[in-house]
Parts: C-alpha cells; sequence; structure tokens
C-alpha cells in the first residue's frame, strides 16, 4: 500500500512565446493576449493548489528558444516561490526549446524545483509524510536536438510506488532530433506507471494502462494550435491505480472557422458579414456554453476564417482579396471583441470560386473532369506525384514539419493544406477549361 | 447516332431541302465548287450546338430554319434550330432533351473539328509544327479524347505558372519577389529577436558585473572611511599637536620628580632595563598622580595656605602686643606707686571690693562739702559785718541829694541854648542854629531823669534803717552752725584715712587722690584680668595652629614618599618657627600638584576631544579596541616624530581620500548605469515585438506562400493532366491510328508517336523500312493529311456511341492507291458510323462505288439535293 499522491501533469509552456495575432495594433485586447501565456501558468498554479496537489510534472519547453526573457525567467521563479509556499514541488526536464534548463536559469529558483540533469537520467524520489510516494524519472536535453534514446535508462528499482517517466519526445522512431522512441518502445519499461510527455502541443492519450500522455501546451500561441489548452490531472489512489483528467486552462483559445459559401445564396459582401457575424456568434455561444463547464474560462478566441466553395461573391473577391481582407478584419474587430468570450479575427482565407451551376452535369459527363479529380486524388495519395507538386511549390514550403525547427519564412504543407490547395486549384481549372471553354 | 432527315428551311444557300431516309451508312453527296458543300459541312457542325453569330456562316435568307430527325439506339428525336438559338430536341414522346446530350456531351469544339474537319483545316496542319496557337489547338483535338478544354492547357498553364512566378520567382525562393519584403521583414525581426536573446546573458552577465562591483565599492568604501578615520585623526593630531608636546613635557616633568635620577643618566642603560625602568617610573607616576588626585587636603591646604599663613602672622604679632600689654601694665603700675611690689600679681592682691566706690565718693563729697560749708558761713559772716558797716554810710548818703536843685539846673542848661540860638542868628547862621537845638535837648533830658531820682532816694533811706537790723540777727546764727560743722569733719577724716591704708597708699596727704588712685587701681586690676584673658586666647591658637601644621607636615610626608624630591620637612619641633621650610616645601608639592593638575587637564581634556565624537571614536577603535582611546592617539602620536610629518601624512591622506572618492564617485557611476541597464533589461519587451513582427510578417507571408502553391499547383495539375491525356492518346488513340495509317500509306509508315519534347506539340512518324522517325513538317501534304485522317479516324472510331462524321473533300491530296486505301477504310467504318463524305472528285466516288454497294449517293448543285447514284453524280461531276 503506498500513499495517495495527486499530481500535473504539462508540457510545453513557451514562456515568453507571443500569441500571433496578426496584428499589432489591438491596444485594447494587447494586454489579454499578451499576459495569456502568464496567466495560463497562474491558472496552473491555482489549479494545483485548489486541487492540493503534491507537485507538478513539466515535460520540457518550459521557455520558448525564441522568446527567453529576463522577464520569463523572473515569473518563473516568483510562480515557483508561490508553490513553494504551498508546498508543491516542480519537477521539470528541460526541452529542444530550453536544453540543459538549470543551467541557463538566471535566478536562483527555491529549493521545491527540481530540474533533471542532462547529463545523465535522474530519479527523484518523491516522499510523503515521510514516506517514499513515487518516483520520477526524468532527464533534460542536453541541446537543441536530442538523438539520445534516453527512454533506455528509465528504470525504477520496484513497483512498490508510481513510477513516473518524464520525456521530451515526438515520439516517433525516424528521427535523430527529439529522442527517437516509440510507444511500444515505452511501453516495454513495465515499472513505469505513467509516461508524461511533452513536445507534442496537443493534448493525446496514447495509452490507458500504463497511462501515456502528451499533455499539450497549455496555451496555443498560432492558429496550428487550435481549439482547448491544459494540463492533466492525475490522483494516484493507494493501489496505484490513476485517474486522469484534462483540464482546460488556456485563456485564449484558436479557432479555424470553415465556412462552405457554395449553398449560401450570397450576392453581396454585406450578406457576407452577416454570415460571418452569425457563424461568430454560433462559436461565442458554443465556446460560452463550454466555458460554464470549466473552472478556468476561455475568455478570448483567436479566430481564421476560411471561406470556400463557389460562390456569386467570387467576383468581389477575385483580385480584391488583400483589401476585401483588410475591410473584413477591421469591421470584426471592433465590433466583435468587447464581448464574452473577446472575439479576435486573426485572418481570412479566401478559397472561393466562381459559382459554376452545371458543376453536378459536369461532374457526371466530362471526362476531363474525372481524369482532373482522379489526377489530384493521385497527386495528393501517390508519394512520387506528391513530391513533384510540392517542388513546384517552391522553397518557400520546404519548411520542417515540426514547427518547432521550422524557419520562420518557410512553411509546411500539411495534408491538409495541400487537400485545401488542390481542391482550390481544381475549382480554378475547372473554371477555366471547362466554364470558358469554348 | 445518325441523321435520318434533315429539312432546311434556310440556310445559306438552302431553301425548303428535304433529305430524307439518309442512309446510316455512308452518304456520298457530290456536287461542283459552290454548290453548297461546305455550307453543308458547316450546317452539320453547328447543328448540335447554335448557330455562331460571327459570319463565319453562310447568311440566311430570312431567318434561320433547320430541322434534323435523328436516330440514337433505336430512339428518334427530332432536333429544331431557329435563328441563333440552342437547337431543340424532343424524343418521341415529346420529352425535351439537349442536343449535347445527343452528342455524348461531346464539346462543340472537339465534335467539330474530328466529326466535321474542313479540307481548309486539314490544310492548315502543317503548320502545326510552326507553333500558332490557333492550330495547336488542332492538335489538341485530335490528340485529346474529345477534350477541347485541353486545348488551353498550356496557355493556362503558363498563366499560373506566370502568376506563381511573380509572386515567388521560379523556385518559390522566400526572398524574392512578393515574398521579398515579408521575408526582410521576418528577418529583420529575428535579428532583432536575436539580439534580444542575448538580453539573457547579457542580464545574467551584468549582474554578475554588478555584484563585482558592488563589492569592490564596499571594499573602497571600506578603504575610504578607514583612510578617512586615518584622516580624522591626523587632523586631530595635527590640531592637537602641541597639546601633544606639551602633555609630554609635562609628563617628563613629572617623571622626573618622580625619579630624578633617570633623566641625568649619561649612560645609555640597555632596553630591557630601560623598559623596566620606564614602567617602573610610570607606575610611581601614576602613583603619583593617583595620590595627588585622591588626597583633597592638598586643595584644601592650598585654599587655606594664605588664611593659615596670615593666622600665624597674627599669632606672632599678637604674641608681642600680648608681651608689651604686660609691660606696660607693669611700668604703670609701678609709676602709680613707687613702692609697689610683687609685680602684677600683687594687683590681684588689693582686696578692691572692701572699697564701694559710691560710698568713698560721698565722703569724700561730705568731706569736700563741709569744707566748703564752712568757708562759706567764715566769708558770710565777714560780709555781715561788711553790710552792717555799708549800711550805716549809706544812710547818711541819701539826705544830701533833692528834687529843687535839679529843677535848676535844668532850666540853666535851657537858658544856655537859647542864647546859642539867637547868636546864631548873627554870625554863622546854620551851625548856630544846629548848636542851640542840640543844648535846648539836653536840658530837656537832664531834666527828665534826675528829677524822678531825687524823687526816690528818700523813699530808699527808710527802707536802709530796717535792713541793718536784719543783718545783726543773721550773723548770730552762722556762728552757730560753724560750730557743728567742724565736728563733723573730724569724723570724716578719720574714715578716709582706713581707706587709704586698704588701698596701699603711704602717703599722708592721700585725701587728694584717693579718689583717682582707686580708680586707676581698678582700672589696672580690671586690664590685667583682659590680658590674662587674652593670653589664654592665645594658646590655643597656637595649640591649634601646630596642630594644622602637623597636618601639612604629615602630607608633606606622604608626598615626599611617592615622588624622590628633597623635602627639609621643617623639624618636629617648632612648626612655627620652621613654617618658612614648611610652606617651602608645600610650595614644592603644590608645583607638583599644580603640575599633575595640568598634567590631567591636558590629558582630560584630549580625553574628552577623543571622545567628543563618534567618528574620532570610530577612528581610534578600529586602530586598536583593547586600548583607551587615549592611549591609542598618545600611540598614534608617537609615530609622528614632528609636526611636519604628521602635515605631510595629512596631505598625503587627503590626496589618497581625494583619489579614492573620485574612483568611488566612477564606480557608482558604473553601477548606476548596470543597474539601469539591468532594469531595462527585465523589462525589454523587444522579443515581445520582435515576435509580433515575425507574426505578422509570417501571416502575410504565408498567404503569398499560398497564393504561390496555388498557382504552380494549377500550372501543375495542367501539365499533368495534358501529359497524362498525352500518354492516354498515345496508348489509346495513336496505336489505332498506326495501324489506320500504316493501312493508308500501304505499309509505308508502320507508326505514329507524339514529339517527345510535348512543347512541340507535333507528331512523329515512323517508316517501315528503315525505321526512319520523321516530324509532320518533313512530311507531303498528303502524307500530312493521312497521318491526321488516321489520328481523327482512330479517335471517331473510339467514341461511343458513334456519332456522325462529315468529310469535307479532306482527301483530296492523297495519290490514288492511297486514296484507294482511304476509301476502303471508310467504306469499313460505315458500317457503324454514319459518314457523310462531300466531294467534287469523281474517282473518288468511283472508289467507293467500287468498294461498297450500301452507300447512298446525293447530288447536290446550288444548294439542290437530289437522291443520285455513283453513275449519275460521277457524270455530274466529270461535266
Amino acid at each position: 500500500m503506498s500513499k495517495p499522491i495527486k499530481f500535473i501533469h504539462t508540457a510545453d509552456i513557451h514562456l515568453g512565446r507571443e500569441l500571433s495575432v496578426n496584428g499589432l495594433n489591438h491596444s485594447e485586447n494587447e494586454n489579454l493576449f499578451r499576459t495569456a501565456g502568464k496567466r495560463a501558468f497562474e491558472n496552473l498554479v491555482k489549479l494545483a493548489v485548489s486541487r492540493e496537489v503534491d507537485f507538478i510534472l513539466i515535460a520540457g519547453d518550459l521557455y520558448d528558444r525564441e522568446a527567453r526573457s529576463v522577464k520569463a525567467s523572473r515569473f518563473f521563479l516568483e510562480k515557483a516561490e508561490e508553490l513553494q509556499e504551498k508546498d508543491i514541488d516542480l519537477f521539470l526536464i528541460s526541452g529542444n526549446h530550453d536544453p540543459a534548463g538549470v543551467e541557463n536559469e538566471i535566478f536562483e529558483l527555491p529549493a521545491n524545483v527540481h530540474y533533471f540533469s542532462s547529463e545523465e537520467v535522474e530519479t527523484f524520489e518523491y516522499q510523503k509524510a515521510g514516506r517514499l510516494a513515487a518516483r520520477i524519472i526524468g532527464q533534460s536535453y542536453r541541446q537543441k536536438f536530442e538523438s539520445r534514446t534516453m527512454y533506455n535508462y528509465y528504470t525504477a528499482a520496484d513497483n512498490s510506488v508510481f513510477n513516473i517517466g518524464l520525456l521530451h519526445t515526438a515520439l516517433t522512431k525516424d528521427n535523430s532530433r527529439y529522442v527517437p522512441v516509440n510507444k511500444g518502445e515505452l511501453l516495454s519499461k513495465k515499472e513505469i506507471d505513467y509516461w508524461a510527455l511533452g513536445h507534442i502541443h496537443q493534448f493525446e492519450q496514447l495509452n490507458k494502462k500504463p497511462a501515456v500522455y502528451f499533455s499539450g501546451t497549455l496555451q496555443a500561441h498560432n492558429i496550428s494550435e487550435e481549439g482547448q489548452k491544459g494540463a492533466i490531472l492525475v490522483e494516484v489512489d493507494s493501489n496505484l491505480k490513476s485517474i486522469e483528467e484534462f483540464i482546460p486552462l488556456a485563456p485564449v483559445i484558436y479557432r479555424q472557422l470553415e465556412i462552405d459559401l457554395t449553398a449560401e445564396d450570397l450576392n453581396n459582401i454585406s450578406q457576407l458579414q452577416s454570415l460571418l457575424q452569425q457563424r461568430i456568434e454560433e462559436l461565442r455561444d458554443k465556446i460560452n456554453r463550454q466555458n460554464k463547464k470549466q473552472e478556468f474560462a476561455a475568455e478570448a478566441v483567436i479566430i481564421r476564417l476560411l471561406l470556400k466553395g463557389r460562390t456569386e461573391l467570387h467576383r468581389h473577391v477575385e483580385n480584391n482579396s488583400e483589401e476585401l481582407e483588410e475591410t473584413l478584419l477591421a469591421e470584426f474587430r471592433r465590433s466583435n471583441f468587447n464581448q464574452s468570450p473577446g472575439c479576435w479575427l486573426h485572418s481570412i482565407i479566401f478559397r472561393t470560386a466562381k459559382s459554376l451551376p452545371e458543376l453536378a452535369e459536369l461532374r457526371n459527363s466530362n471526362p476531363l473532369y474525372k481524369n482532373l479529380e482522379a489526377l489530384i486524388s493521385d497527386i495528393l495519395a501517390e508519394e512520387e506525384l506528391n513530391q513533384e507538386l510540392l517542388a513546384e511549390w517552391g522553397e518557400i514550403w520546404q519548411g520542417t514539419q515540426d514547427p518547432e525547427d521550422r524557419e520562420n519564412h518557410k512553411f509546411y504543407p500539411d495534408q491538409k493544406l495541400q487537400q485545401e490547395i488542390m481542391a482550390e486549384a481544381k475549382r480554378i481549372i475547372i473554371s477555366e477549361l471547362i466554364e470558358d471553354g469554348d | 447516332m445518325h441523321y435520318k432527315k434533315i429539312y432546311i428551311r434556310d440556310f445559306g444557300i438552302f431553301n425548303n431541302q428535304n433529305l430524307d431516309d439518309i442512309s446510316n451508312k455512308l452518304v456520298v453527296i457530290g456536287g461542283k465548287n459552290r454548290a453548297g458543300k461546305s455550307s453543308f459541312l458547316k450546317l452539320l457542325r453547328y447543328l448540335p450546338y447554335g448557330l455562331p453569330q460571327d459570319n463565319s456562316i453562310p447568311p440566311a435568307a430570312s431567318n434561320y430554319y433547320i430541322e434534323a430527325e435523328l436516330e440514337k439506339e433505336n430512339t428518334s428525336y427530332n432536333l429544331s434550330l431557329e435563328g441563333f438559338s440552342k437547337p431543340r430536341v424532343l424524343d418521341e414522346k415529346q420529352r425535351e432533351h439537349s442536343a449535347v446530350e445527343l452528342f455524348n456531351q461531346l464539346d462543340q469544339l472537339t465534335y467539330q473539328h474530328l466529326f466535321s474537319i474542313s479540307l481548309d483545316e486539314l490544310q492548315h496542319l502543317s503548320k502545326i509544327a510552326g507553333g500558332k496557337k490557333k492550330e495547336k489547338r488542332l492538335y489538341s483535338i485530335l490528340l485529346g479524347a474529345g477534350f477541347s478544354e485541353l486545348v488551353r492547357v498550356p496557355e493556362l498553364a503558363d498563366k499560373y505558372y506566370n502568376r506563381a512566378v511573380d509572386t515567388g520567382g521560379k523556385r518559390g525562393d522566400p526572398s524574392v519577389a512578393d515574398f521579398k519584403p515579408y521575408y526582410n521583414q521576418i528577418r529583420e525581426a529575428e535579428d532583432d529577436r536575436d539580439e534580444a536573446l542575448l538580453e539573457v546573458k547579457e542580464f545574467s552577465n551584468k549582474r554578475e558585473e554588478l555584484l563585482k562591483k558592488q563589492s569592490s565599492l564596499q571594499k573602497l568604501n571600506e578603504k575610504i572611511e578607514s583612510v578617512e578615520n586615518e584622516y580624522i585623526l591626523i587632523d586631530l593630531l595635527k590640531n592637537n599637536y602641541s597639546e601633544l608636546q606639551e602633555i609630554e613635557a609635562v609628563e617628563q616633568k613629572l617623571k622626573r620628580a618622580v625619579s630624578g635620577i633617570s633623566s641625568s643618566r649619561s649612560v645609555e642603560p640597555d632596553q630591557a632595563e630601560t623598559k623596566t625602568e620606564n614602567l617602573n617610573q610610570q607606575k610611581k607616576l601614576n602613583e603619583l598622580i593617583s595620590f595627588f588626585e585622591q588626597n583633597k587636603l592638598i586643595n584644601k591646604f592650598k585654599q587655606k595656605e594664605e588664611a593659615l599663613k596670615e593666622r600665624i602672622k597674627n599669632y606672632q604679632l599678637q604674641k608681642e602686643k600680648l608681651a608689651g600689654v604686660r609691660q606696660q601694665l607693669l611700668l604703670e603700675l609701678e609709676s602709680l606707686n613707687s613702692s609697689w611690689e610683687g609685680g602684677l600679681q600683687q594687683l590681684n592682691n588689693i582686696e578692691l571690693d572692701l572699697i564701694k566706690e559710691q560710698k568713698l565718693n560721698l565722703k569724700l563729697k561730705d568731706y569736700e562739702n563741709l569744707n566748703s560749708d564752712l568757708e562759706k558761713i567764715e566769708s558770710q559772716i565777714k560780709r555781715l559785718k561788711n553790710d552792717e558797716r555799708d549800711l550805716s554810710q549809706e544812710l547818711e548818703a541819701v539826705e544830701f541829694r533833692k528834687p529843687g536843685t535839679v529843677l535848676k539846673q535844668s532850666y540853666l542848661i535851657l537858658a544856655v541854648s537859647i542864647l546859642t540860638l539867637g547868636s546864631s542868628f548873627l554870625i554863622n547862621l546854620n551851625q548856630l542854629r544846629y548848636l542851640s537845638l542840640i543844648i535846648a535837648l539836653a536840658a530837656f533830658f537832664y531834666y527828665s531823669s534826675s528829677y524822678k531820682t531825687s524823687q526816690l532816694e528818700k523813699e530808699k533811706a527808710d527802707k536802709l534803717k530796717k535792713e541793718k537790723e536784719l543783718k545783726q540777727r543773721e550773723l548770730a546764727q552762722l556762728e552757730q552752725n560753724l560750730a557743728k560743722k567742724t565736728e563733723l569733719l573730724e569724723e570724716l577724716e578719720k574714715e578716709l584715712g582706713s581707706y587709704a591704708q586698704i588701698l596701699g597708699i603711704k602717703e599722708d596727704e592721700y585725701r587728694s587722690f584717693l579718689a583717682s588712685y582707686y580708680r586707676e587701681i581698678r582700672d589696672k586690676q580690671r586690664r590685667y584680668q583682659e590680658l590674662k584673658n587674652e593670653e589664654k586666647v592665645h594658646f590655643s591658637n597656637k595649640a591649634e595652629l601646630l596642630k594644622t601644621l602637623q597636618e601639612l607636615k604629615t602630607i608633606i610626608k606622604n608626598t615626599a614618599q611617592n615622588c624622590d624630591l628633597e623635602f627639609s620637612a621643617a623639624a618636629e619641633v617648632d612648626l612655627i618657627k620652621n613654617q618658612q621650610d614648611l610652606f617651602g616645601d608645600f610650595e614644592l608639592i603644590k608645583d607638583l600638584k599644580a603640575l599633575t593638575d595640568q598634567y590631567l587637564t591636558k590629558k582630560n581634556q584630549l580625553k574628552h576631544t577623543l571622545k567628543a565624537s563618534e567618528k574620532i571614536k570610530n577612528a581610534l577603535t578600529e586602530i586598536n579596541q583593547e586600548q583607551s582611546y587615549y592611549q591609542i592617539f598618545i600611540n598614534f602620536y608617537q609615530q609622528f616624530p614632528t609636526a611636519a610629518a604628521v602635515e605631510a601624512e595629512k596631505e598625503s591622506l587627503s590626496l589618497e581620500l581625494s583619489n579614492l572618492k573620485a574612483e568611488k564617485g566612477k564606480l557608482e557611476e558604473n553601477i548606476t548605469t548596470l543597474k539601469n541597464r539591468i532594469n531595462e533589461l527585465s523589462t525589454s519587451t523587444r522579443i515581445e515585438k520582435a515576435q509580433q513582427k515575425i507574426d505578422l510578417a509570417q501571416t502575410k507571408l504565408e498567404k503569398k506562400a499560398q497564393d504561390y502553391a496555388l498557382n504552380q499547383s494549377v500550372s501543375f495539375i495542367l501539365k499533368k493532366l495534358r501529359a497524362k491525356m498525352i500518354e492516354k492518346a498515345e496508348e489509346e488513340l495513336l496505336k489505332p491510328a498506326s495501324k489506320i495509317m500504316k493501312r493508308i500509306s500501304s505499309g509505308h509508315y508502320s507508326q505514329l508517336k507524339t514529339a517527345s519534347d510535348l512543347e512541340q506539340r507535333d507528331f512523329r512518324i515512323i517508316t517501315a523500312k528503315n525505321k526512319e522517325e520523321k516530324q509532320t513538317k518533313e512530311l507531303s501534304q498528303g502524307s500530312l493529311e493521312q497521318l491526321f485522317l488516321a489520328v481523327r479516324l482512330s479517335r471517331i472510331k473510339e467514341i461511343n456511341p458513334p456519332l456522325p462524321l462529315v468529310l469535307d473533300d479532306s482527301l483530296v491530296n492523297f495519290d490514288r492507291s492511297h486514296l484507294y486505301n482511304t476509301a476502303e477504310l471508310l467504306a469499313e467504318l460505315a458500317g457503324s458510323h454514319q459518314i457523310f463524305i462531300l466531294s467534287c472528285h469523281p474517282h473518288l466516288i468511283s472508289f467507293i462505288s467500287r468498294l461498297t454497294d450500301s452507300a447512298q449517293y446525293w447530288k447536290l448543285d446550288s444548294g439542290r439535293f437530289e437522291l443520285s447514284s455513283a453513275q449519275q453524280l460521277i457524270a455530274h461531276l466529270n461535266n
């Protein structure tokens, strides 16, 4: 029989990182966005205090490599001190963003902060009421990239207490950057009861027992990190049975709203605006409903609008999308922020095309259409063809898949984007070849 | 599908023309030039799609109108075309259909090019390789499985490719074209961010530096404090140097007093000895000082000294005076009584109290009174006797003088006066007048006085007789009284004699001085008594004085024990006599005491000065915590042999201090700068700003990148689509076309291919003999036409269900054998397709008639159709 424990698993906090809002002059809400990361962390602390947890695990990337500031360090120091007052320990490994973490800490941290070594796997024994209550095993990144398969040495002495593995990994075998390891290998370490993983910014349960989790980040920083972000509260009973609960903590969330205009009978921009407003209201209601169920409410949502489909409106969009976007952004930003939750329009992407009433007929009869569809699905599916396409997309699309490694001036063409672009290309080609064919 | 009937009400040359029962196989329409063949071709070409409004078709007489009956899969359809509207198609049940539906949804261009190609158009084929766009379309139509759209593919692909290039260059390099500004913004922001990232490091460094600087400052402050302390001391020393010298001198003096020998030592003693000696000396000095401090008597004596001396002087004066008084008294006694014996002691033996002075005086007075009474009585007696005799004489004198006489004398005088007056008028008038007046006045006075007196003297003589009798009686009484008094006098003389005996008066005539003698003795007795009293007081004074002096002597003796000075300490016995010596010694002690006091005062003053300020105390404590402030200061003082050395040290310290302070100022400035920077760094928002800038530029760049990707994709897909089509064409079209070509050319050409380079949009044709590969431009017009016919036929065969084919003299350039081969092919194709052959060449009709029996022949002449036969038609055309 072991002592019951309670802890929080979090990771990829990226302290100091700014939220991508696509706009510098947003003075009224600047503070809300600027402090979002901090407030998410403060929520974490509140949660830890209110639920009386024993410790918090941070599975790497507490800091952002590109936003490492004195302010960020000082903030962490303050929070660590706050936790110390409540007798809550912090166990952390450094990830690819903050390698060799403890060496880079500019302030002397209080005694409740335990940094794992970057040189070897360490085991911290957590004592509760004078008795060993848990073991936390971990190792920090030494450098930006970590090819060591550290998990091999994650070995606990026995199964008498809850053993936790703290690891920062992409959880793929075929990389030498973020600890090449897969789930199966983790599961082979029989003594570990809970794998607290970091690096992937999205919450994910990979295995039930033993538990393997990515906690995701506390606060999303850009539109690619959609949805709720938070931490995992883990309660372990005296029989070492654990219950995990994901608790949203982020004060700001990102959402992409895809709106297909094909079915909408829109003839002018005003109609489009009211449609968009309606969709935003719906989203707001949804978030408000969700907030009621949550301890920590989402105060604001940053929205990217993706408008697609064939519409009469396309003629307003064509050749004028930038200006139109700016107009719409200005309009929506002005009118939508001072409600709850505040809605901030990040950007609008137009993937519209001319309306084509005989489309259905074309689809059935025109061999070109069929050929085109077949070709596009081939391009998306066939590796070689896909590579050929991406080569055409040029250097700018040759950013690495991992956003953390990607250069700021390059992008990664993920499947979803490729599909979107292909769909739009198809619409263009059909418009050009079939519609305008004579 | 085939046309069963065509009715042309109004189209160009045609007017109300009916073609009924049109064969579903080979339909040969023969006509000379301008008969309407081309018009009919155009009619068939546009019938399914509507007529174009571009003057490419012959005009209508009033309004275009054409009807046709078609059969497709055993269903009849009625098509009607009016004006420029789309054709209207109704099936047997009058349901509406689209014409395109009947024509396999084939697009207009493809249908027109594949199924209704004209000679002109075929003639244009030679120009395909020349690169004109319009011709390229035809090529594509021939190739594509009926996809006219593909004609525009290269153009469109180019269009989108160019758009992409405009956005992001050929390679999609982020640093070019439309990407460039955002790329640059990102890079700038990244540089900024990277610099800002160094801030953390800088913060650490600066903080470390600050700590170092702060510790340096602390050290410097300590140093400054120490130098300041030293400076305070040196300044103090400078101000007190002479004082200290004096103290030292006084101390030396005292030391010499304590030990006279050491200072007069000629031989330098070895150090240890000196030290011990110094210690002893110091100890002794301290003892002396402490003795002086504790002994209050010295001060008391010092205060009383003058009084004491005065007392001694007074004592001595008193002593002399008392001796003088005693002597005087004795002398006076001897002069009072020459027979005085027994000195002053005898004086006390006289029992003066036995004599009452009052009584004595009374008796002496009585004695005198008696004597005077006796004399008085005797003189009274004498006077009375005289009076008696006088009275008798007087009586005799009074009878002589009478009042009448007087009156007579007065009148006399008056007479004289009148006489005088009278004479005055004669002689000197005035003088005589006055004289007469005076004489008259004198006469008056004389009368008034003398007359009264003479009157009284008569009464007086009477009285004198009575008085004479009275005096005689009185004389008798006096003589009696005289006897009585003489007796009393004798008694008194006896009493006074006894008094003289008491007073020791041996003289007989004592009565004259008895009273004064008595008083003298009494006075002497009193004075003697006074003297004795004074002497008594005097002796008691002496005793007191002696006691005091004894005390003084004791002090001197005690002092002497504490120092090595010579004291005579006046002889025991006669302090008063030796008081000079004694006070001489006391002077020495007083000097010593004064010296000590001076020493102590100066020392205390200095001590007070040293304690007056915290700064000084701190400065001293810093030097030594064990010793007293004074001792530390003295030690400090002893480091400097001269005031000049002190001055030099002070200056050097002052310089050092100002240097240190300058250094401190610099250091503090440094620290302030560091602190400001640290503060700045800890609140820096550079990273945030850089991030925002990156975010903003990135969002924009991403859009551009997506535009780029989209345009590239469009271009890519189009190219791929086309390539795929070509591939398909080679596979599905060119293979059968090769067979057709081989057949048409009687085996001369064996294979058709598309050009390896798609951009050339060309075919390759390969000869059977030596596998020679030829481009289209190398071919003769005939071969070229054969090639395209082969391709067309191949394409046409592929399209199902089959559609009617229209050939307009397209075979004109074939040589005969090839024409025959072609006719043979067409005859075969007519098994599945309705084929309209429009021709003006009789030999073609001749071939066809030889090859097939199933052909239908129509004569066309000036827009009129007439069912005919091969022979008739050949004849008509040969006409």
